[in-house]
C-alpha cells in the first residue's frame, strides 16, 4: 500500500495505491490523516484501490471526520463498482462526494 | 458434481490473513462471477479477521484457523474452523443506523454487517470445542 500526494491549484490530490484491508489500513490511515490540511480541499483518488474491507471503511470514516473537524472539504474519485457496493451497504456512499474521474473531482472541489 | 479442496491450517493471527485470502481466491476463482468472487473474498476476510482479532487476540488466546472450501451443486462454500470461545456472528451483527450521520457513527462493527450483506447464505455451528462458520454463495448451475 502506498499513498502519494500532489497539489493541483488549491486542491490536494491524494492517491491510494493497493488494497485497503486489515493489514494495510492502519498505515494508510496515519498517512491520510497527516495529509488533510486545515480548511483545505482534498480529493482522494481511489483508482488504485482494487479491494477494501471494513478496515478500509474505518479509515474512510476517520478521514471524513478529520476533514470535518478542520473545516476541510473532501471528495473521492475513481471508486470502483465493488468499492461502491461496500460503501453503499454501510451507508457511506451518501456522505461522500464521488466523482468519476480525478479531473472532474478537482473541478468540483475548486468550484 | 461436488468438489472439495484440501484444507489449509494457518496460525490464527493477522499476518495469516493474506494466506487465507489467497486460498479463498484459489477456491472460488472460476466458480463464481467476478462480482461474486469479490463478495466471497470480502466476507471471508471479515470473518477471518474477526476470528483472529476478537476470537483469539482479545481473549488472550492463540490457536489455528482451518479453512476449506468447495462447490456442491449451486453452492460455493468456504468454511472456517477455530478454537476461540463460542461465537455466533449472527448474534453480534447490527446493521448500521443509516440515519446517523457518518460523523457520529461508531467506528467498528461494520465487518459482520458486510458479511451478511455480501453472502447468499451463512451457517454457524459449535462443533465440539470449535466454532464452524460456513460462507455460501450461489452460482448459476450451468456454469
Amino acid at each position: 500500500m502506498e499513498v502519494k500526494k500532489r497539489t493541483v491549484g488549491e486542491v490536494t490530490v491524494v492517491s491510494v495505491l493497493g488494497d485497503l484491508d486489515g493489514r494495510s489500513a492502519p498505515a494508510a490511515q496515519d498517512r491520510l490523516l497527516g495529509l488533510i490540511p486545515s480548511g483545505g480541499r482534498v480529493l482522494i483518488d481511489m483508482t488504485g484501490v482494487p479491494y477494501m474491507s471494513s478496515a478500509g471503511l474505518r479509515t474512510m470514516l476517520l478521514v471524513y471526520r478529520r476533514a470535518q473537524a478542520v473545516n476541510g472539504a473532501i471528495a473521492l474519485a475513481g471508486v470502483s463498482p465493488e468499492l461502491r457496493s461496500v460503501m453503499s451497504a454501510t451507508g457511506f456512499l451518501e456522505f461522500f462526494t464521488i466523482s468519476d474521474t480525478v479531473r472532474r473531482g478537482i473541478e468540483e472541489l475548486r468550484a | 458434481m461436488a468438489t472439495v479442496r484440501d484444507p489449509v491450517v494457518v496460525p490464527g493471527d493477522v499476518p495469516s490473513l493474506e494466506l487465507v485470502t489467497r486460498y479463498v481466491l484459489s477456491v472460488v476463482d472460476g466458480l463464481l462471477t467476478p462480482p461474486a468472487v469479490y463478495r466471497m473474498r470480502l466476507a471471508a476476510d471479515e470473518v477471518a479477521t474477526n476470528i483472529v482479532t476478537h476470537g483469539y487476540a482479545e481473549n488472550d488466546r492463540t490457536g489455528v484457523l482451518e479453512v476449506d472450501g468447495g462447490a456442491d451443486g449451486d453452492r460455493v462454500w468456504i468454511r472456517f474452523r477455530d478454537s476461540a470461545p463460542p461465537f455466533d456472528p449472527r448474534d453480534r451483527c447490527h446493521a448500521p443506523d443509516l440515519a446517523v450521520p457518518l460523523a457520529r457513527r461508531p467506528v467498528g462493527g461494520l465487518g459482520l454487517h458486510l458479511v451478511f450483506t455480501m453472502l447468499d447464505d451463512f451457517e454457524y455451528e459449535r462443533e465440539g470445542d470449535r466454532n464452524r462458520n460456513t460462507l455460501i454463495m450461489r452460482r448459476d448451475p450451468a456454469r
